[in-house]
């Protein structure tokens, strides 16, 4: 058995270098992944996930928040949601954690070379959008027009925020910030729509013939923004959704993330909105 | 020719002869009365007449619950097992079925290492079986996935060696083996179960109902399913500061089964059967388009509710049993 | 490190619960040396009830008004709160109620004319407090309480099971109680961890660890009322170590 196939199964061991907050309850963690692991993990392409370890808790499937730097190191953005990632948060730096990935099917980078790409992410959803959105912009030349439409419930819950605005404003990037409402007190100290997602989408004109549109969320938004993009002409196959189900073994195996009759871990977390039409258990 | 035919009264001299290949187990009744496979130490605990045991043979490759990693100082290391070489013998052809099924599932791409482990040290001899009412099973595939095949006829059995291990166990046992035919085997009606469609899952049968109300999730039908093998992994820390992680068998019909955190695609027991339905019947990546159903009937044998999936198959139009 | 403080105690039950802790043997020492106790009444005495905690680990029901102020005491003093045995968790025997005798009645028969003791319907803590974690079981398995331990240690809590006694049970390969002799067991409706203990020797499962999550109970009454059980019999046993019962439940 090769060393690359027994990783399938036993993480590989990642050192926790850094942490920052970017919300209450949710962090970004950098870690990097011992030597042997970097071969594998920089074959990593926007969408794909890993499982991350955290001895004690347990694993977690997670979307890197964007492509292994050049050191190999990897940004790993974290809600603290249940027993596993509640560790994690309270990790100290240079702790131990484990990976095994990348799993999954990742943006279909090479197909969207060429068109414009519209981003869309609601809540959580900008953490593997992010790592796309990245790859978009390190290869700016080689697509057109690159737009992310990102809504949060409320100004303090949305993520990567200055950072977002400093990427829009280096030029490349059209950014659109919404919130579902803004409290009195951040008046002022923030700018941004408020408003859901879909009614941004709505008025909002673009090349829909050609456009690639990724779309990660909280479930309900998925209906209702594939609705509005096939309203405004673009085409199913063109729509990109990353899914989330409870996958377990990340290599098609547990079960516990089938839809339909595909695993998200093996077929997915990306999957196109034309896939999804006969599985109406999938959104 | 080959000699393949094995007496009566050569039995319990094959079986010995069996033993010197690895721990010899196979069907045998427990104290309280229920079929098992399980350590057999003397021929008369085999029962040939055995239907189906409670449990199906993939405890011996995917057990119940498995420590499949351990760790220290946050470093991951696989845990290894202490697997014997076992001779499970008596094997009938839906679970010889169930067996390759599994193995399609854990021995594909980057094989499971616990489940290799155990299979690479497994011998299957299976024999031949007389159907039951619970019985739908297809007879035995072409090949079968055993290493010798023991099919009952006359007064002793055609004994066939489908795998170099079982030609190495029949040379072995050469001199206990005729030239002689034992008598005529009876060639059996079998129905088995085909793949079935996916939209069968939102059929306007009134069966589905029926079901979802009457399940009561005890989880018997996938427990002593050859064919399930969903698992959940489950990691426990230990006081020493290591840990180990653990799978067990999961079971698509607890609400569990389809949780993240703060949804649940699989929230009604209705979703649920649908969702074992189409595994079952339909098949997921990359098995699509094929049924793990091998026709044991077991799932039906140990429902509480007697619900049989299978009813599901038939068009309550053309339906014909019922007046 | 530091050492997380434990509160370990009981209200109104039998004390079997705190008695799983003691039972442990082999870890005790581990235990004594990993975790402060700072306060264990049964289990040593000078304990200080005015301490704060990272976990206060509570058995039994509530039914007197001392064991409302020593639970909202540990619930403010505790980071977590942990519903420990069936008591604590769904009221278990000692909520055991026949539906007949009033609650002064029963005082009257057991303390006597002259006893004074306030007290009312034993109830479930849940019922009162919040409850961060819980483990069920009369008593409690060793290695739930061993794994709630060891967690804490790491900074979370174990890892949940969520499936019936007839899981465990079918993969132990026992003779079915309830369809192959026709008794009255209750395992497809309570939640299962404990290996189908009584099964597997030949006694139905009582229900001591409550019911399972998604139990189908009006489906079980209806299975074994079909199997000539009478519905009292039926109830009085489910209700045994479980008080409140949904009858009509089926999701």
């Amino acid at each position: 058995m090769t060393t690359q196939n027994s990783h399938m199964h036993t993480p590989f061991a990642a050192t926790l270098l850094e942490r920052r907050d970017l919300s209450a309850d949710t962090a970004l963690f950098r870690v990097a992944p011992e030597e042997s692991a970097l071969r594998t993990l920089c074959s990593f392409v926007p969408g794909q996930f890993v499982q991350l370890s955290v001895p004690g808790g347990g694993e977690v499937p997670i979307s890197p928040a964007d492509l292994p730097a050049a050191d190999g190191t990897l940004e790993l953005c974290v809600r603290r949601a249940g027993h596993v990632t509640e560790v994690l948060h309270q990790a100290a730096t240079g702790a131990t954690l484990g990976l095994r990935g990348p799993f999954g099917t990742g943006f279909p980078l090479e197909e969207m070379a060429g068109r414009p790409v519209l981003l869309l992410a609601g809540g959580l959803g900008i953490a593997p959008l992010r790592s796309l959105l990245m790859h978009l912009l390190r290869n700016r030349n080689d697509f057109e027009e690159v737009t992310l439409m990102y809504g949060a419930r409320q100004p303090k819950l949305m993520l990567f925020r200055e950072e977002l605005a400093a990427l829009a404003a280096k030029g490349g990037l059209r950014l659109f910030l919404t919130v579902d409402f803004a409290p009195e007190e951040s008046a002022g100290t923030f700018s941004c729509a408020v408003g859901l997602l879909p009614d941004l989408l709505k008025g909002f004109r673009f090349d829909a013939e050609r456009t690639y549109a990724a779309v990660c969320g909280p479930p309900p938004l998925y209906r209702c923004l594939i609705g509005e993009l096939q309203k405004a002409g673009v085409e199913a196959e063109r729509i990109l959704l990353s899914l989330e189900r409870r996958m377990r073994c990340g290599i098609g195996r547990c079960c516990h993330c089938a839809i339909g009759q595909k695993l998200c871990c093996v077929d997915g977390p990306v999957f196109r909105a034309s896939e999804l039409r006969q599985i109406p258990e999938a959104l | 020719m080959d000699k393949k035919y094995l007496k009566n009264g050569q039995f319990s001299e094959f079986i010995e002869t069996l033993r010197l290949f690895g721990d010899l187990h196979g069907p045998t009744m427990s104290d309280t009365g229920v079929f098992a496979f399980s350590p057999v130490s003397d021929p008369s605990q085999l029962r040939l007449d055995y239907q189906r045991t409670q449990i199906p043979p993939k405890k011996y490759l995917l057990p119940f619950r498995e420590e499949i990693l351990s760790y220290r100082e946050g470093n991951y290391r696989q845990s290894h097992h202490h697997t014997p070489e076992i001779i499970l013998f008596g094997v009938h052809p839906c679970d010889l079925d169930g067996i390759a099924y599994l193995d399609r599932v854990f021995l594909g791409d980057s094989p499971d290492p616990c489940y290799a482990g155990r299979r690479a040290r497994l011998t299957l001899v299976g024999l031949s079986c007389v159907p039951d009412d619970f019985c739908f099973c297809s007879g035995l595939a072409e090949p079968p996935t055993c290493d010798l095949f023991l099919t009952l006829q006359g007064d002793g059995f055609k004994v066939d060696a489908l795998s170099a291990r079982g030609k190495e166990i029949a040379q072995a046992a050469k001199d206990l083996l005729s030239l002689e035919a034992t008598g005529a085997t009876v060639p059996l009606q079998r129905t088995g179960i085909t793949a079935q469609d996916p939209q069968l899952r939102f059929s306007d049968n009134p069966l589905w109902d029926k079901f979802a109300t009457t399940c009561v999730s005890c989880g018997a039908c996938s427990v002593c399913c050859p064919t399930c093998y969903c698992f959940d992994v489950r990691e426990y820390p230990s006081l020493d500061g290591g840990g180990i992680r653990l799978r067990e068998w999961d079971n698509c019909l607890f609400v569990t089964h389809g949780e993240v955190a703060g949804a649940n695609f699989r929230g009604s027991r209705l979703e649920r059967l649908r969702y074992r339905f189409l595994h079952k019947y339909c098949g997921f990546t990359p098995l699509q388009g094929m049924t793990s159903c091998v026709g044991c009937g077991r799932c039906k044998e140990v429902c509480p509710v007697d619900i049989d999936l299978r009813e599901l198959t038939v068009n309550p139009d053309q339906g014909t049993e019922s007046p | 490190m530091t050492r997380p403080k434990l509160a370990i105690a009981g209200l109104t039950a039998c004390s079997g619960c705190q008695l799983t802790l003691l039972n442990c043997e082999d870890q005790l020492v581990d235990v004594a040396r990993l975790f402060d106790l700072v306060y264990f009444p049964m289990g040593e005495s000078g304990s200080d009830p005015d301490a704060v905690f990272d976990a206060a680990i509570v058995e039994g029901a509530v039914s007197t008004p001392a064991d409302v102020e020593l639970l909202f005491g540990l619930r403010n003093a505790s980071h977590l709160l942990v519903a420990f045995g069936t008591c604590a968790l769904w009221g278990g025997v000692a909520a055991m109620n026949n539906k007949v005798s009033g609650r002064d009645e029963l005082v009257r028969q057991v303390y006597g004319d002259s006893g004074r003791i306030e007290s009312f319907p034993p109830s479930p803590m849940g019922n009162f407090v919040s409850i961060d974690f819980a483990i069920t079981g009369c008593p409690p398995e060793k290695h739930d309480l061993l794994a709630l331990l060891a967690a804490v240690l790491a900074g979370t809590l174990p890892p949940l099971q969520s499936y019936p006694v007839c899981t465990e049970c079918r993969s132990r390969e026992n003779l079915c109680l309830l369809l192959e002799k026709g008794e009255l067991c209750l395992g497809p409706i309570i939640q299962g961890g404990c290996n189908a203990r009584c099964p597997a020797t030949g006694i139905v499962c009582e229900g001591c660890r409550g019911p399972v999550r998604e139990a189908n109970v009006a489906q079980e009454l209806e299975l074994l009322l079909e199997r000539g059980f009478d519905r009292k019999e039926i109830e009085r046993r489910m209700s045994r170590f479980t008080p409140e019962w949904d009858y009509g439940k089926r999701r």
